[in-house]
């Protein structure tokens, strides 16, 4: 009887997530990484009534999903984001609003070697609580210190992790020694999807691209966006002085440029070498690219444990 | 008060005219037969129009960022121009020739509808009593945005074909972690108690493998990374020998990416039956349907332009390791 029990289970699992696209006319997909099972407890809690959170296993919602596409075509666009540790937070809410509070159920956590750095940790000059017995870590890390009153004194501010670098083992004891918590770990939204509208990048925590794009898309500035929103009102504003009799500094220089090119000969070579310096180094980049898919993709080469 | 009505009129107009445009564009067939087709010709001016679409709808945003609003003039010129562009972009999707390929017609197509949509909800955020602003820079950015993305849309069907491999090997390949962590949780899936238990349903007694069950999770992902080696060589197989030079070799990359689309639900349905407890009629079914599409993909490849004799080497080591995996699921299944 347990058996029929838990079959049912599994259908109705499949039941609910379909239910959930037809309830729900929004969702985000979220990505989990580092979240555990109590912190996701804590954000179920905090959503409660606003979102609802569905982490599942990518097979059985893929499949979910493709059982549903007959009465909901729009979410065909929806498979390829499922993959990697990801799951939808659904909502009839704003989105915006349920954007914010996952951002304020992200918990801080202590650093763990192995694990990739999300973000640049600094370590500030000061005077720590370590005895002088503990010299040997900040030298094996070659952080320049000195005894003060019996304890270690950092001379300089130290720039310890890079983001997207691995932690290692000798940084991790460091940052536990002195009781920094650098990182924050939480849902982070990768996606947002309105399956009445369309589709749309809300924000993205693996590209800057993404991060890009939600910012512009919810006029949230960001260090990533910030470039992309001048230049893009700029550019905007160029277009419409050049076809308007509206006039401001530097689009009179364009105008004037509309009007006699030749004027701008002399620049030109100068121009045209400056650009020219980044799209050599473009090729490189794209080769160096290409090679580490080849080397990525190549663990699964053939007949690596196709018969067994 | 009468100014500010009939603008809202003229939108929603416009939002109505949009939406018949994007029906029938769903539903639409491609009736245009051109004779001459210049590939390069087509894709820059399909770009010139996506940008031109972006740029109506950065002057329909700019316009509407503070009153005093466009008077009624202004809004019909501007409607007038936006419908142009819709209209040029509509044409010139149409005048694709089918000969193109199915599946770079289908890429486009979609690429065309998430532009239309994205002003669509422009339009829509502007048509209100009362516009709010952010909804009107939020929906601006999307248009922008998908506007953007025509630089990575697939120019030819060959790209299409990558793309669609592309994507199945994605899924292939997180679908083949996902057995990964099956087999470290002994099959567990606490997921499913999550989910159902937040709406007061009691927690299911646990499940778990049998011996048998966890032997039949080898040679199922041992199917599964044949399908993983498939994708990749077929990849190559484009790159190296892909062409869209005539109809015929379109029509062969149509139908590759079709069966191509089939590797991963296959790959879903097999493993998701794994879970406990396991139905073994279902994971022989499954395991069986799976063979097949590797099977059909392979004679597939076999007989198209896209394979050369240097190439039957690892055709036929894909079909063996299909075959023994195969054999092994059916033999475990039938010895209990």
């Amino acid at each position: 009887m347990v058996k029929e029990d838990r079959t049912t289970w599994k259908s109705n699992y499949f039941l609910k997530i379909t239910q959930l696209f037809d309830d729900f006319p929004k969702c985000f997909i979220v990505s989990a990484d580092n979240v555990s099972s109590k912190q996701m407890q804590q954000i179920r809690h905090a959503l409660r009534g606003k979102a609802v959170v569905l982490m599942g296993k990518n097979t059985m919602m893929r499949k979910a999903i493709r059982g549903h596409l007959d009465s909901n075509p729009a979410l065909e666009k929806l498979l390829p984001c499922i993959k990697n540790n990801v799951g939808f937070v659904f909502t009839r809410d704003d989105l915006v609003e349920v954007r914010d509070l996952l951002l304020a159920n992200k918990v801080v956590a202590p650093a763990r070697a192995g694990a990739v750095a999300p973000l640049d940790v600094k370590i500030p000059a000061q005077i720590t609580t370590l005895g002088p017995e503990k010299t040997s870590f900040f030298q094996a890390l070659q952080i320049p210190t000195k005894i003060t009153k019996g304890t270690i004194e950092i001379l300089n501010e130290v720039s310890l992790i890079k983001a997207g670098e691995k932690v290692g083992q000798s940084e991790c004891t460091l940052l536990n020694m002195l009781k920094v918590s650098p990182f924050t770990y939480g849902l982070v939204v990768e996606h947002g999807e309105s399956s009445s509208l369309s589709y749309g990048d809300f924000i993205g925590y693996h590209g800057v691209l993404n991060v890009a794009a939600i910012s512009l898309a919810i006029s949230w500035p960001t260090m990533a966006s910030a470039p992309h929103l001048i230049v893009n009102g700029f550019k905007r504003l160029l277009a419409i002085a050049v076809q308007t009799d509206i006039d401001f500094a530097e689009a009179s220089k364009i105008k004037e440029y509309l009007k006699d090119p030749s004027k701008f000969v002399a620049a030109a070579p100068v121009a045209t070498q400056a650009a020219s310096a980044p799209a050599a180094a473009a090729p490189a980049e794209k080769e160096e690219a290409k090679k580490k898919e080849e080397s990525e993709e190549s663990d699964g080469d053939m007949g690596f444990g196709l018969f067994d | 008060m009468a100014e500010a009505a009939s603008h809202l009129n003229i939108l929603k107009d416009l939002e109505t005219n949009l939406r018949l445009v994007v029906d029938q564009i769903k539903d639409g067939e491609s009736e245009s037969q051109r004779s001459t087709f210049s590939s390069e010709a087509y894709w820059n001016y399909l770009g010139v129009l996506f940008k031109t679409l972006s740029l109506e709808a950065t002057k329909f945003s700019v316009a509407y960022c503070e009153s005093p609003f466009p008077t009624r003039e202004q809004c019909v010129a501007m409607v007038a121009s936006l419908e142009k562009s819709v209209l040029a972009l509509v044409s010139a999707f149409y005048s694709l020739p089918k000969s193109q390929g199915v599946n770079l017609r289908k890429q486009l197509k979609s690429a065309v509808l998430e532009v239309l949509q994205n002003i669509i909800g422009l339009v829509s955020s502007l048509a209100q009593v009362n516009p709010v602003a952010s909804n009107r820079r939020q929906t601006t950015g999307q248009v922008w945005e998908v506007a953007d993305n025509f630089a990575s849309l697939p120019k030819n069907n060959c790209e299409a074909c990558l793309l669609t491999l592309k994507q199945a090997a994605d899924l292939v390949k997180d679908a083949l972690d996902e057995v990964e962590e099956m087999v470290n949780n002994d099959g567990q899936c606490e997921d499913l108690d999550e989910i159902l238990a937040e709406e007061g349903n009691p927690r299911s007694n646990i499940d778990t493998w049998s011996e048998e069950d966890k032997e039949l999770v080898g040679p199922s992902s041992g199917l599964v990374k044949t399908i993983r080696s498939l994708l990749k060589k077929t990849r190559e197989a484009i790159q190296g020998h892909g062409k869209c030079e005539t109809d015929e070799q379109v029509a062969q990359l149509d139908d590759l990416s079709e069966l191509a689309e089939r590797l991963s639900p296959a790959v879903d349905n097999l493993l998701s039956s794994l879970y406990p407890p396991i139905d073994r009629v279902t994971v022989g079914n499954m395991a069986t349907a799976l063979s097949e599409t590797i099977e059909n993909t392979l004679t597939f490849l076999r007989n198209s332009y896209l394979t050369c004799e240097q190439d039957s080497q690892w055709l036929d080591f894909l079909e063996k390791a299909e075959k023994h995996n195969l054999t092994k699921v059916k033999a475990l299944l039938s010895k209990s």
